[in-house]
């Protein structure tokens, strides 16, 4: 029988991986299994991670640097929201790179045995980006996948 | 958040959701939840649902008839071998139609709060094909979906 020993919990910042980290903490707490929470920050296509970036009146920095510092932030700002108890069971991981890479990456070459992640992305305006990360996971992750959508009204 | 207290589990009665059913079980034992069972039969669209059919020596019936008794004994045969196994199930249901769809709308008129599903169905050759009812629930359904991969990772 597969346990629940240590979960995997990708984020974007979206509504929709609020949600879903919610659902990883209370399987963690059920579980006693720690959550690594990660972000996966990505630079658009054509952007060399050393260019240098700076607005007038502050010094230049890679952009690299100001995506990782950005997602650090936002990282903080996530975890802030979990009750004191849970932030004791919580990892966060920043990396860069393609998410969808890293999360199957990090899911083969760790004991993970579970991922929760939210179906919906950032990028989700497009009906045809809609889930497209959350449906490669759940095909080639090998490992149990519990997806999350976003909280919405559910017909009754 | 709901807990999760009722879950569904769809299955086709192959090995991969023998597999999703075991970990729901395990999961609904440590969370206090009930597992329900649900198998939705689908006849091909391109034959009417009253064709008949029949075996030599047997007499005819209608296609949808022969599916939904083909589908109950069957569902009969599952659902007593994991209750032998010790697996818990309060219900176990059929249905016919399209079954993303007919799983879709079964989570959300029983008040699921939980799908657990197999990747691998049993239609499909390949690797390409199977999980395509999976796919399509997560997209559509409105509360979490947990899908059990049946093979483990190398």
């Amino acid at each position: 029988m597969r346990r629940i020993t240590r979960i995997l919990a990708p984020v974007d910042f979206s509504e929709c991986s609020r949600a879903s980290l919610e659902h990883a903490v209370a399987l963690s707490e059920r579980f006693s299994a720690p959550v690594d929470v990660l972000h996966v920050w990505e630079l658009p296509n054509n952007v060399r991670p050393d260019l240098m970036v700076w607005i007038e009146g502050s010094d230049a920095k890679q952009v690299s640097q100001i995506a990782s510092d950005d997602a650090a932030k936002q990282m903080d700002a996530l975890l802030a929201t979990l009750p004191p108890d849970a932030r004791t069971r919580v990892t966060a991981r920043l990396e860069g790179g393609d998410p969808i890479e890293a999360i199957l990456r990090i899911a083969h070459d760790e004991p993970f045995d579970l991922i929760v992640m939210g179906t919906h992305g950032r990028r989700g305006l497009s009906h045809l980006l809609i889930g497209s990360v959350a449906e490669k996971v759940v095909r080639q992750a090998g490992i149990p996948v519990l997806t999350v959508r976003a909280p919405v009204e559910r017909p009754r | 958040m709901r807990e999760f207290r009722k879950i569904l589990v769809p299955v086709d009665f192959s090995e991969s959701s023998r597999l999703a059913l075991d970990y729901a079980a395990h999961l609904a034992g440590e969370l206090g939840a009930s597992l329900h069972l649900l198998h939705v039969w689908e006849i091909p669209p391109y034959i009417p649902p009253e064709a008949m059919v029949g075996v030599p020596g047997q007499s005819a019936q209608t296609l949808s008839h022969t599916a939904q008794a083909h589908a109950e004994h069957q569902m009969k045969d599952f659902s007593e071998q994991v209750r032998q196994a010790g697996v818990q199930i309060a219900d176990a249901r059929l249905e016919s139609g399209d079954a993303a769809r007919t799983i879709v709308d079964a989570a959300d008129s029983g008040g699921f709060d939980l799908i657990v599903m197999g990747t691998h169905g049993r239609t499909g050759l390949g690797h390409l094909l199977m999980g395509s009812v999976a796919e399509k629930v997560i997209r559509r359904a409105h509360v979490p979906v947990l899908t059990v991969p049946s093979r483990k990772r190398d």
